[in-house]
């Protein structure tokens, strides 16, 4: 008697474990679906942004501060996608500062890499000097703005680990949600939370979380037009910092995919003609 | 890389003619990525050799080469026009597709006009195209001219020193104000020429009072393989190097001595600059002449030796003087982390020699001598995690030591920067720098930095008025000499912005070579308005 009750309650105790594994089982496979998701949707609005070789544009930036104070950034940027035979390089990315005016003429060179630190330079004209720069500065403030220096080039796929959250209206579009961990742990962003429309994945709305996980950056993007009858480009990106209450409205203008645009432009000893 | 079909005969659209292959290619790619329509490159045969044709292929008549001629003018293809009747057979080209590693320099890709008609062409078809061509963009004044700029500085300066003189006739101000415009042109070829003129009048010291050329060259960049070559020819500064407390391996320009005790303001120097530059680094050689002597502070002007330095009296080594022809050759490249720089310079120094002689009147002077020397170079920095670690050592041959002797010699700068960025959770970002310098001369260095180490901090608020400040010690090992700077800058408005800085030499030994500037330490003011 004993005995039965025994392997009826080593029966039982089996069958609450397994049930327990099994119900572990299925939330680790739905996690590993929800990740599977989210790189697959950022696989997917990366490659619909891919093939524009280079593009140029302007960018204008309006800083504001909490009491409303206004100074204005611009800015040229130029991109240079990396070849598809380039293994680990990315894309690379130059600015050149036209105003606040005591700036002007100096630029700024990315060369991102999809695995480990971007390389990074600086050209100062005053000295004519071109200095490698650290990229432990990603999280730092662009010049005085809302946008970090990792807010400012196209992220590359690997750089993030990816969570596919829900799919939800946003205003007459359908957004899928999609939250995105950096794995560079000098980012500054503990997660970012992004809002791509399901049509054309473009990226509307982005939460940024800082190392503490608090709300630290929303941005909002807006003004989408589609160039070369292929790649959506927003005319207007809104970043507002919910801690300092501080805000910077980043307008795009004179976009050209394809431009003409020489590999040279992108190294360290073409920065010192940047204009 | 095309499979559609070029039009035998019918309407099609010409959005550009080139007598060059590689540029019709290079044009045709780009067209086709802005239109999003299938392109052919055809070659008609001239008179004045082939030329090539960037035509539409999918355009069946008339309307439909008018309305993609339209499209293309409105995204930036002014030239484009078209023909209602095919006039010709023509060849199609194979077009390889666009690799970036060769693809040209030229930022205005345009080299050509479109083309006028072949002569050979039907006279309806001549009359359409000329029809449906644009007038042309380009003021007829200034065809050539693509892109221009004129920017610059003026600032309003000023110096106090507050300590009394040591010398006799030394005042304790130097006010003034300095002008620095630049002038860019470029053409449609991507060949600029650029024009920097410098001027600074000081109030205190009629030797400071001023005027250089920094800059006046022109440039042209081309590809050559996978690499792409420039070229400056003129008047032009060059840097080189890593550090930050002295610039030991910057060689090609003279020391503008009279605009900063620093040793950093250079001068304008002629030369030519070739640079062979790709993934695998840049080689870069110069051809340079026209030796530019360093400017000293006058009679009333502080920082400065008890005996004037009379630059009237100015000898070189070189029998070609100042016209000798100095030579110079750096390799820079990126490996990783690391970014190294080879250089050599072979020419006469830019570093003077003082030989005390007496001027015509008998007064006692010191005249500049010059001697030739050979200087290899390495520069080279490590930038890892928030660390940066930098090197620069020369090895100069040929030059004197403080004895007069001649001794080839070895120096360095080593050192690092560390950076705590997002100081305290703020944006600010607070850096530490430690470099030492050494002459292996010592004693008979006739640089100051023979045995110096820097101690500097450098914090960046990252505030929208792009607020910094600089410090540090420099500290002469040798001889107990301290030197504390600090400065500090601030935009106050979009054009405007403020820079202090103060210099402060605290117990400057006696066998220092900076002994008779020891009362020298002073404190700026400079008002700059950029446009």
């Amino acid at each position: 008697m004993m005995e039965r009750v025994r392997n009826a309650a080593i029966v039982a105790l089996f069958g609450a474990v397994s049930a327990v594994l099994a119900a572990e089982d299925a939330a680790a496979q739905d996690a590993v679906a929800a990740e599977d998701r989210g790189l697959a949707i950022a696989r997917d609005a990366r490659a619909r942004k891919q093939g524009f070789e280079s593009f140029t544009a302007s960018q204008t930036m309006v800083l504001r501060n909490r009491q409303g104070r206004e100074s204005r950034r611009h800015l040229r940027v130029k991109v240079l996608e990396a070849p598809p035979e380039a293994e680990g390089a990315g894309d690379r990315s130059l600015f050149v500062f036209d105003e606040p005016r005591d700036v002007r003429g100096t630029a700024f060179l990315v060369h991102a890499n999809k695995a480990g630190p971007d390389d990074q330079w600086l050209y100062l004209p005053a000295l004519k000097r071109v200095k490698r720069i650290n990229s432990a500065n990603r999280s730092g403030s662009f010049m005085g703005s809302e946008f970090a220096y990792e807010d400012m080039t196209p992220p590359e796929v690997e750089q993030f680990d990816y969570r596919y959250l829900r799919d939800e209206a946003c205003g007459e579009l359908t957004c899928t949600v999609v939250e995105r961990i950096p794995r560079d742990e000098r980012s500054g962003y503990r997660r970012q939370i992004v809002w791509q429309d399901t049509d054309e994945l473009r990226l509307w709305k982005v939460e940024y979380y800082d190392r503490r996980d608090a709300l630290l950056k929303t941005l909002d993007v807006s003004g989408y037009a589609k160039y070369v009858d292929r790649y959506w480009h927003a005319a207007e990106m809104s970043m507002v910092n919910h801690l300092t209450g501080k805000s910077t409205v980043l307008t795009w203008s004179d976009y050209d995919f394809g431009a003409a645009v020489t590999p040279g432009e992108f190294l360290p000893t073409g920065l010192r003609r940047a204009r | 890389m095309l499979a559609a079909a070029i039009p035998a005969a019918g309407a099609a659209a010409v959005l550009g003619s080139f007598r060059d292959l590689d540029n019709a290619t290079r044009e045709h790619h780009r067209i086709s990525m802005r239109l999003g329509v299938p392109l052919a490159v055809v070659v008609v045969r001239t008179d004045r050799g082939p030329l090539y044709r960037i035509v539409s292929t999918d355009a069946p008549d008339e309307a439909a080469a008018r309305a993609l001629v339209a499209r293309a003018r409105e995204t930036g293809v002014p030239g484009a026009w078209y023909w209602a009747e095919a006039p010709l057979p023509e060849e199609e080209v194979a077009v390889t597709p666009e690799d970036p590693e060769t693809a040209p320099a030229e930022p205005q890709a345009v080299e050509e006009a479109p083309d006028t008609q072949p002569p050979h062409t039907a006279p309806d078809a001549r009359e359409e195209a000329v029809a449906a061509r644009p007038e042309p963009a380009d003021p007829p004044g200034e065809p050539w001219l693509a892109y221009h700029s004129f920017s610059g500085d003026i600032s309003l300066e000023g110096r106090w020193y507050p300590d009394p003189a040591v010398h006799p006739g030394q005042r304790s101000h130097a006010s003034g104000f300095v002008v620095r415009p630049e002038l860019y042109l470029e053409d449609r070829a991507g060949r600029s020429l650029t024009v920097r003129p410098f001027f600074r009048h000081d109030a205190g010291d009629p030797r400071r009072t001023h005027a250089d050329l920094h800059e006046a060259y022109g440039m042209a960049v081309g590809q050559w393989g996978a690499s792409e070559w420039e070229l400056r020819l003129g008047v032009d500064r060059v840097f080189w190097g890593v550090t930050e407390s002295q610039h030991l391996v910057d060689i090609v320009n003279q020391v503008d001595l009279v605009e900063h005790p620093n040793e950093k303001a250079r001068l304008g120097q002629l030369m030519a600059h070739v640079t062979l530059a790709g993934d695998w680094g840049a080689l870069e050689l110069f051809g340079i002449t026209g030796h530019r002597d360093r400017t000293f502070s006058g009679r009333s002007g502080r920082l400065r030796l008890p005996l004037l330095i009379d630059r009237g009296a100015t000898t070189y080594e070189s029998g070609a003087e100042e016209w000798g022809l100095d030579v110079a050759a750096r390799y820079s490249g990126t490996i990783g982390a690391f970014d190294i720089g080879l250089s050599v310079f072979d020419g006469t120094s830019r570093e003077p020699f003082l030989l005390p002689a007496f001027n015509g009147a008998g007064t006692p002077i010191l005249a500049p001598h010059y001697r030739s020397i050979r200087q290899f170079g390495l520069d080279a920095q490590w930038t890892t995690g928030s660390w940066l670690y930098k090197l620069e050592a020369i090895h100069r041959a040929g030059a004197w030591n403080l004895l007069g002797q001649e001794e080839d010699y070895g120096a360095f700068v080593a050192g690092g920067e560390y950076t705590l960025y997002g100081l305290f959770g703020s944006g600010a970002d607070l850096g530490l720098l430690a470099e030492w310098n050494y002459d292996a001369r010592r004693e008979w260095a006739t640089s100051r930095f023979q045995n110096d180490l820097f101690v500097g901090t450098r914090l960046a608020l990252n505030d929208e008025q792009g607020t910094e400040f600089i410090g540090g010690v420099l500290s002469d090992l040798d001889h107990d000499s301290h030197f504390v700077s600090l400065e500090l800058s601030r935009r106050l408005r979009d054009n405007w912005s403020l820079e202090f800085e103060t210099v402060v030499l605290l117990n400057v030994g006696e066998a220092d070579l900076l002994y008779a500037m020891r009362r020298d330490s002073f404190v700026g003011l400079d008002l700059v308005y950029s446009f």
